[in-house]
């Protein structure tokens, strides 16, 4: 198996890309993940606090404010500057590796029709 | 209003983050997990979360200030430590053994290298005193210096004691991590196995032995895979090493006994596999592969 360290995981990706709308608190995540994903990312709890405690080291999110919800404290993230610009050059990426094999897939699926 | 099953459960299993990381998210992960909670635990949250605080103790570890051998010995050393004083108390050697033996513990666990290095040294020097001084075994005193070896293969572990002790006692700068105080739960466990559940030495402690060992050496794959960090693995070659030479030694005959040092042996290999296999060399901004857990 191929191992490309400076690829994003796509769970990574749709953690950042769940706070495009505006700040979310953890089970907030979760749940935009799911949606965006088309139900593929099922976020464990552990796992996107793991991903959120990292991406703040890496300044790609931050604590937007805190809430207190039935006696428990709700903490609520936003992308940073740097989590917009890092997301944005993944989807360029993935953009750009999509297009090697979108258009060259287009003729091949005429011809299959034929 | 009373908290459920599953809130106790995540409240113990959260124990395996470090205290610094359950001050910072504790609240919020219990917050995210019962919002979206049943009654009772999910196992995959579970999995997840004891998978992810191993390794972020394993993280902080790495990131200490102690160099990955110094680290590395010093667990070694409380593992055989923790081993001596379980042997103690299940053999119910004599007072003064015990006491050493716990001492000798604690001194570690704490990490204060020079006050454990005499106890390590009387340690190995007790149970090599046939050996070193020659003699009958009966005659040295028993029940005041503990069990003594006729093999220099039995005292392999005492010596990597009594070595270890030395390099941690000697090495600048000073100074080592305080370890948990789940280890004295080892020796009262073994305790609790062999003369309230079953006999010394029977079949229980066999499996729970054997248990504990894999599960620890588990551990230590998983340490060393996130962190990679060569620590676990002078730890963990510390402590399997000696039983392997003993196994080579004494050809074991049931077939019970080549399986568990065979487990053993592979354990220890993935433990070293680890560190080049592992994922602990990612960039933060992406963190392993999460979908598929």
């Amino acid at each position: 198996m191929i191992k490309d360290s400076s690829v994003m995981s796509e769970p990574a990706y749709f953690v950042l890309a769940a706070l495009l709308d505006g700040p979310l608190h953890g089970y907030g995540i979760i749940k935009r993940a799911k949606e965006l994903s088309d139900g593929r990312v099922r976020l464990a709890v552990g796992t996107l606090y793991g991903a959120l405690n990292r991406m703040s080291g890496s300044q790609l999110v931050a604590v937007d404010r805190e809430e207190t919800v039935q006696g428990r404290p709700r903490r609520y993230y936003r992308l940073t500057e740097e989590g917009h610009r890092v997301l944005s050059e993944e989807a360029a990426r993935m953009e750009q590796a999509a297009r090697v094999v979108t258009h060259r897939a287009a003729p091949w699926a005429g011809t299959a029709q034929a | 209003m009373s908290r459920s099953l599953a809130e106790r459960w995540y409240e113990l299993v959260l124990l395996t983050y470090p205290k610094h990381y359950r001050a910072e998210y504790g609240a919020d992960i219990m917050g995210a997990l019962m919002a979206g909670t049943r009654r009772l635990p999910s196992i995959r949250e579970t999995v997840v979360l004891i998978l992810e605080g191993v390794g972020e103790r394993a993280r902080g570890s790495a990131a200490d200030r102690v160099p990955w051998w110094a680290d590395g010995v010093h667990l070694g050393v409380t593992v055989i430590a923790v081993a001596n004083l379980t042997y103690a108390l299940m053999d119910r050697a004599g007072p003064a053994w015990i006491a050493v033996s716990t001492v000798l513990m604690l001194t570690l666990m704490r990490g204060w290298a020079r006050v454990s290095l005499p106890l390590a040294v009387a340690v190995a020097v007790s149970t090599g005193r046939v050996m070193m001084f020659g003699g009958d075994v009966t005659a040295w005193g028993s029940g005041l210096l503990g069990p003594s070896y006729h093999n220099w293969v039995s005292l392999i572990p005492y010596g990597l004691l009594a070595a270890g002790a030395a390099v941690l006692a000697v090495r600048r700068p000073r100074g080592l991590r305080r370890r948990s105080w789940f280890w004295p739960a080892i020796p009262v466990a073994a305790v609790l196995v062999s003369y309230v559940l079953d006999g010394p030495y029977g079949e229980l402690w066999a499996v729970v032995r054997a248990g504990l060992e894999a599960g620890f050496l588990l551990v230590a794959v998983w340490a060393t895979a996130v962190a990679r960090s060569p620590r676990w693995i002078t730890a963990a070659a510390m402590y399997v090493l000696p039983i392997q030479v003993t196994a080579a030694v004494y050809t074991q005959s049931g077939a019970l006994d080549r399986a568990y040092h065979v487990l053993l042996a592979a354990l220890l290999l993935s433990v070293t596999a680890a560190l080049w296999l592992g994922t602990g060399g990612r960039r933060d901004a992406h963190p392993p592969p999460l979908a598929e857990r």
